[in-house]
């Protein structure tokens, strides 16, 4: 169990004044087996009002309006989570997860790696869902690489692989997908790592009792230094901010995330990071 | 009904003066075309509605129920009724809607079935379309006219009267109402049903709006009217598809949507007819599974049957349908408005072989099905009487009871040798007459 020091936010300038700005957002952690969160700031300017939902697949999400012209719209969350590591979440298992999505789709590229996975796990003895995603992460780790700007929000797993390179969205759909593709129930996560300056994706695992968390981007085991934001089939369903506005205007996106841990004992930060 | 033939022509002239159209896209282009009348009625029987009523009301009920089921605890799955990849790979399924308890647990209030009668006598259901059927105005105004052009014939005949559609529907948006105005929703003059948005507009004394006339704010669905005072809405007969509906929860290229509609939605505070979802309950993969359903839901019998179907999904299908493909009817999962049908004896060996090889290969995407040899309707040709292929597009409301409407939708198809009768690919249409039991 490690506390951690959580501070997200997006700030939004529009060149010349936008309205009918709608949005949704699903920047709050929420609590689960794995992560208890306390949030101590959660701020949307300019809004005419906020409402808080969960979605279809269980995200906290806000949404809400700013009818006004405006050139700025930025959100902020700040607080503590308290997250235990590589740890089974238990859970019911939705059977949405076992099915390819709009940017899982099982093409010969997904079906090609799945293939090149499966001797690797003969090879090692993989037997276990986790023994098997775990061979995967290596697999893709080794194969993928990471460059952004070769990419963008809508390549599928399928293009990013022929792609060759890309960001932590696109080894996560690779992952999700070619899971789903060897019969493993799989789903997209969005959330904040510590040393990061930017949000993060990853995957989860259905392990036949519940949802275990692998990072491909970094071969990692999801530990005690990851906040999870939400989930869902692919990045489409789960999406930190979608917003809509009416107006003709160049828009302008600054993120800021800096998850630091702190130390009970000493009530001071150790392993200080900071994003940008 | 001689006298109403003798004035098809000028009945086909009013319905053009009323806007009766029907638009298709065509290379890109929107044409607007006229859907020509046919002046011979179907006739049905008293004691035929009567059946067909049970199995309609039965038919959609059970729908209702497998809805109800799958965006709630699954049971029909759970108890190996219908296999799960049929509902998870439906592009009709939305898992945006999990958890969503629709006013009243209605997701299918107007559901639009389609049957055709076969050489037998028997009917046979074809499809079920409980997104956005369209139709019910065609009949709705040509009887109007026909009443007014040929009083005679419908003294002489005792037809039960179908102009009360409008009170149907109204009844059934009244039903699910959270408070506040009925709103009928049009993604614009554009679209091929326009026509039948802003007539039933009218006729239900819904207010017509498109997305620039609705907004959500604090959790509740507004109408801003023509003096800019804004209305709160508690139905909304929404005639665009489920994909377009809000931009910030399904397509997020959509100008034609409400952004945030969903959460009034998941709230409970505006009712959506007929609910987003519905989809996975009229895909052509699920329709096989539709009696199962009746006998599942309802533990009764079906009392309407199902064009033989044959599902390439199961080892003993595929085997048939690639035995017999020359005799068979294959229609791809995804397509909808008679696109994606193909018949098997229409095809080349080379296309036949291609075709068998697709079906090994994406067994789930197709179901196959017997040609059912349909009973002909005669259709005026010029003074000529021919015979054409048609269906029948039945209208059922759900609202505190599930009602059949008394008429529907004839379509026939344009060719002597097409039985594609869907309005999107030409065609025209016959009122629908269901006769009284008391006779004249």
């Amino acid at each position: 169990m490690r506390k951690l020091k959580f501070e997200y936010s997006m700030e939004l300038r529009f060149s010349s004044p936008v309205h009918s700005h709608y949005f949704a957002l699903r920047c709050v952690p929420g609590d689960s087996l794995r992560q208890k969160i306390t949030l101590s700031r959660r701020g949307v300017e300019p809004a005419d009002y906020i409402s808080e939902e969960r979605d279809g697949f269980g995200n906290l999400k806000i949404s809400g309006c700013c009818a006004a012209p405006h050139d700025s719209f930025c959100y902020s969350i700040e607080g503590t989570a308290r997250v235990k590591g590589m740890i089974v979440e238990t859970s019911p298992l939705h059977p949405m997860y076992r099915y390819p999505s709009k940017y899982t789709r099982f093409e010969p590229e997904v079906a090609d790696f799945a293939e090149k996975v499966q001797r690797e796990c003969i090879g090692r003895g993989a037997k276990t869902a986790v023994e098997k995603a775990v061979c995967a992460m290596n697999c893709l780790y080794a194969l993928f690489q990471y460059s952004p700007g070769t990419t963008d929000i809508g390549t599928t797993a399928a293009e990013a692989l022929r792609n060759g390179k890309g960001v932590c969205q696109d080894y996560a759909h690779i992952m999700t997908a070619v899971m789903r593709f060897m019969g493993i129930p799989a789903r997209y996560v969005n959330g904040l790592m510590i040393g990061e300056g930017f949000t993060h994706a990853w995957t989860e695992i259905y392990t036949g009792e519940g949802w275990y968390g692998l990072d491909p981007t970094n071969n990692l085991h999801i530990d005690d230094y990851y906040i999870k934001l939400a989930h869902g089939r692919d990045y489409g369903d789960c999406t930190v901010d979608k917003g809509i506005f009416r107006g003709n205007a160049v828009q302008e996106q600054k993120i800021y995330v800096n998850v630091e841990e702190i130390n009970d004992d000493r009530d001071s930060s150790v392993n200080r990071t900071s994003g940008g | 009904m001689r006298e109403l033939i003798e004035h098809t022509e000028g009945i086909n002239r009013l319905m053009a003066r009323y806007g009766v159209k029907f638009g298709i896209y065509k290379g890109g282009e929107f044409h607007e075309q006229l859907f020509p009348f046919d002046a011979i009625p179907r006739v049905i029987t008293h004691e035929e509605f009567r059946q067909l009523e049970r199995g309609l009301i039965q038919r959609v009920d059970a729908l209702n129920l497998f809805l109800n089921d799958i965006y709630g605890e699954k049971k029909i799955i759970a108890d190996g009724v219908i296999p799960e990849e049929f509902v998870f790979i439906s592009s009709g399924y939305l898992p945006q809607c999990e958890g969503i308890k629709p006013p009243k647990n209605i997701y299918s209030h107007i559901s639009g079935i389609d049957l055709v009668l076969g050489k037998d006598g028997e009917w046979y259901i074809l499809e079920d379309n409980l997104r956005i059927p369209s139709g019910a105005s065609y009949p709705m105004i040509a009887r109007e006219i026909c009443r007014r052009v040929s009083p005679a014939t419908f003294g002489n005949n005792s037809v039960v009267d179908n102009r009360q559609y409008a009170a149907m529907l109204r009844e059934t948006l009244d039903w699910v109402n959270t408070g506040g105005v009925p709103v009928i929703m049009t993604p614009g003059r554009y679209n091929a049903a326009y026509f039948e948005h802003s007539y039933l507009a009218e006729r239900t004394g819904s207010a017509l709006a498109s997305c620039t006339d609705l907004f959500v704010e604090d959790n509740y669905l507004y109408y801003k009217d023509y003096r800019d005072r804004k209305q709160k809405v508690g139905v909304i007969y929404r005639r665009i598809s489920d994909e377009y509906l809000d931009p910030m929860t399904f397509l997020p290229e959509s100008l034609i949507g409400i952004p945030n509609l969903m959460d009034v939605y998941r709230r409970g505070n505006v009712a959506i007819v007929n609910a987003p979802g519905n989809g996975v309950a009229d895909d052509k993969g699920i329709y096989y599974f539709v009696p199962k359903m009746i006998r599942y839901y309802l533990d009764q019998e079906p009392v309407l049957k199902n064009a033989p179907t044959y599902l390439p999904f199961y080892e003993e299908d595929k085997k048939y349908v690639l035995d017999n493909l020359e005799k068979l009817v294959i229609k791809d999962v995804a397509e909808a408005g008679g696109y994606g049908v193909i018949f098997g004896n229409e095809l080349s060996r080379e296309r036949l072989q291609e075709m068998k090889e697709l079906i090994e290969r994406e067994s789930r995407r197709f179901i196959a099905q017997e040609v059912i040899d349909f009973q002909d309707m005669e259709v005026m040709d010029g003074d000529e009487k021919v015979l054409r292929k048609a269906d029948l597009r039945a209208f059922v409301l759900s609202g505190e009871k599930t009602r059949v409407w008394p008429s529907g939708l004839t379509r026939f198809s344009r060719n002597a040798d097409s039985f594609v009768v869907n309005s999107s690919q030409g065609g025209g249409f016959k009122d629908t007459w269901v006769l009284s039991q008391w006779k004249k």
